[in-house]
């Protein structure tokens, strides 16, 4: 009896394993499948011309690339460059990019023919959704992560969010655009959507020093608004031209 | 026993295939890349370069690779693990992740290629494939987060003696499209996908052949040619500045025998910034570098430059500052130079005896005139050179410093008939 409990224990056990890994090796399968099946967006005709076949000179590393010598403190250099031909490099591939609404901004838009691989949006960069495995353009408020809405394919912090179209915005010559990314690993972090009028601009900021060139590293986690982000400000305030 | 041993072994497999966790590796890395600056046009050391963007201090070492698209990427793997953007001093921090064990993980690196981070140019080899720089190999390390990333230090490409050219063209057009065209409305609606190719005379398929580098805004297109590297005020920026002006308000170019002067017919003719040329010529080409001079210096530069060399700008025969005023040459108000000062003199707010001085604040509307311009081909409108059937050019003075005085001053009621006085009238 208890010989037999114990081998129907072992059967259920051998079928669940053999499920499990089944499983996991049909999924693996899909997701690789997905990986090299993924249709292309369709062309468009505004994208740029088609690229002509890969040259090998354009997939090797510089011969002059070394690494730094004196990084920052707490930061490791890495022992050596690689050297010229020991890389195989990315593929050369024509970007195929997202569709969106003519009447919509047109900038940004995501670059569905170059992919990573994801488990969850919170290692999606460039305020990307993690859809089916993999970084890629949201749809909706819920493929983001709790306190970012989907606006023009874009997780954009909730807070940063002024307009999710064109139609939310008042003046005819306005539209919904993004501010930019940046780098921290959502690369939203300061982001905004925000209407900017096409007849409006910023003021120049003034005269400021440039990036000392040996400036030590800075903490990525909160990063503080970008110069950029501080122009998109001035920009969506600034009154329309007559 | 023997059921003990299949489980045991399929268990094995299990684990060893990588989809017991279907995404087994994650974390984060962190790095800078820069490369070897050795682009000319800076403000040399012993010069008053007050408001100057881009001083010698910046020149000949390295310098961070700004907003540009950066990616792990493992070659056997044959695809990118993480994504994401430099900041404004070359760092990223990127997420990477790969369902199972990455293959050969040791030989997985960071890369950038010439992208600009939101599209708004990239740069390419003649043939359109793209360079790419990237980080000596490493092996991820899993669980790392954005509080304790990885540390990959600081990768620089190039040297003094062999400064990487494409990269440099970057650091250019990087700096124009963040210190001149980034401000301006219709411009961040319109320019983007620029498809910028170097270096050669001749590239089919492209523009074809241009010998001194060229751009099509209709295309969205510029070529650098064979020896533009590291001269970006005459060359990439000055290239980025006609695409601004074409997306800010789309014109038919095309003028035959535009650079011409004084004939009406001809082919394969240049222009020089101390020639006279047609204005309509002379204007779009000033226009066009006033972005890039303008890149380089804010409006309380006491010396800003123009120039196409690698090195400094000459400070006397270069200098935007110094105003023609009444001392004017014959053909003075058709050259190029004479409307580079024009527009340095709507812009900059050093008292140099006129009263317009447009600053920082308002630098945006310098360029945002160009869309108020109405349609058609009468005096002030967009296509003013052609004839109404845009068969042939009946007003080669066209669409020049008149025209734009009058559409600034419709679309912001500011006269800038002072600036025009003070620089031998330019036509």
């Amino acid at each position: 009896m208890a010989s037999s409990l114990s081998s129907k224990k072992s059967g259920r056990l051998l079928l669940g394993v053999f499920l499990a890994c089944g499983g996991a090796l049909l999924g693996y399968g899909l997701f690789a499948a997905h990986d090299r099946e993924q249709p292309p967006e369709p062309k468009l005709a505004d994208e740029p011309p088609p690229r002509r076949a890969p040259e090998k000179r354009g997939v090797l590393p510089r011969r002059g690339d070394v690494p730094e010598q004196g990084a920052s403190p707490g930061e490791d250099t890495l022992a050596a460059a690689p050297r010229a031909g020991e890389l195989v490099g990315p593929p050369q591939i024509e970007p195929a990019y997202y569709q969106r609404d003519p009447q919509e901004w047109q900038g940004m838009r995501i670059n569905m023919a170059y992919r990573v691989p994801c488990e969850t949006t919170s290692t999606c960069g460039m305020g990307k959704s993690c859809q089916e495995g993999l970084c890629g353009p949201c749809q909706v408020d819920g493929d983001c992560l709790s306190g970012e809405a989907c606006v023009l394919d874009h997780c954009v912090p909730n807070e940063g969010v002024a307009c999710r179209r064109r139609a939310d915005c008042a003046g005819s010559d306005e539209l919904c655009m993004l501010s930019g990314y940046s780098a921290d690993v959502r690369g939203n972090a300061s982001m905004k959507a925000s209407c900017v009028s096409t007849s409006s601009g910023a003021g120049r900021r003034p005269a400021r020093p440039q990036p000392a060139a040996e400036e030590p590293a800075a903490e990525e986690t909160a990063p503080p608004a970008t110069e950029l982000d501080l122009l998109f400000e001035d920009m969506k305030n600034e009154p329309a031209a007559q | 026993m023997n059921l003990a041993r299949i489980i045991g072994a399929l268990l094995a497999l299990f684990i060893l295939s990588g989809v017991s966790d279907a995404f087994a590796g994650s974390g984060v890395v962190r790095g800078r890349f820069r490369t070897w600056n050795k682009n000319g046009n800076y403000c040399p050391t012993g010069r008053d370069c007050t408001g100057s963007v881009y001083t010698q201090s910046q020149y000949d070492n390295n310098q961070p690779i700004r907003n540009v698209k950066v990616w792990v990427y493992n070659d056997t793997v044959g695809a990118p693990l993480g994504e994401g953007v430099t900041d404004d001093n070359g760092y990223y921090t990127i997420a990477w992740s790969y369902p199972g064990s990455i293959p050969n993980a040791s030989q997985t690196y960071v890369y950038w290629a010439a992208d600009h981070k939101e599209n708004r140019f990239f740069i390419h080899y003649s043939n359109g494939t793209y360079p790419w720089w990237a980080t000596a190999t490493f092996t991820p390390q899993n669980g790392t987060t954005a509080g304790s990333p990885q540390q990959l230090g600081t990768t620089n490409h190039g040297s003094s003696a062999a400064p990487d050219l494409f990269a440099n063209a970057y650091f250019g057009a990087e700096m124009e499209w963040r210190e001149a065209l980034n401000y301006v409305g219709v411009l961040q609606a319109n320019f983007y996908w620029l498809e910028i190719r170097g270096f050669e005379d001749t590239i089919d398929d492209f523009l074809g052949e241009c010998s001194t580098s060229c751009a099509s805004g209709s295309a969205n297109r510029v070529q650098l040619d064979d020896s533009a590297a590291l001269k970006p005020e005459a060359r990439v920026m000055h290239e980025m500045g006609h695409i601004a002006v074409y997306k800010a308000k789309a014109y038919t170019g095309g003028w035959p025998a535009i650079y011409c002067y004084p004939n009406t017919s001809g082919d394969g003719c240049g222009w020089s910034s101390t020639t006279a040329e047609w204005s309509a010529a002379s204007f779009n080409e000033a226009l066009a570098t006033f972005t890039a001079f303008t890149a380089l210096n804010y409006p309380d530069a006491p010396v800003p430059t123009y120039c196409n060399s690698t090195g400094a700008c000459n400070d006397t025969s270069h200098n935007l500052e110094t105003s023609s005023g009444s001392s004017c040459a014959t053909d003075d108000n058709r050259r190029p130079m004479t409307v580079m000062k024009y527009l340095w003199d709507v812009y900059d707010t050093i008292d140099d005896g006129e009263v317009n001085a447009e600053g920082p604040a308002a630098y945006w509307q310098m360029m945002a005139v160009l869309a108020s311009y109405g349609s058609g081909t009468s005096s002030n409108k967009v296509d003013e050179p052609w004839n109404s059937s845009y068969s042939a050019l009946d007003a080669r003075d066209g669409r020049a410093v008149s025209s734009y005085g009058w559409n600034y001053n419709n679309a912001f009621g500011t006269s800038l008939t002072d600036a025009r006085d003070n620089n031998c009238n330019a036509l």
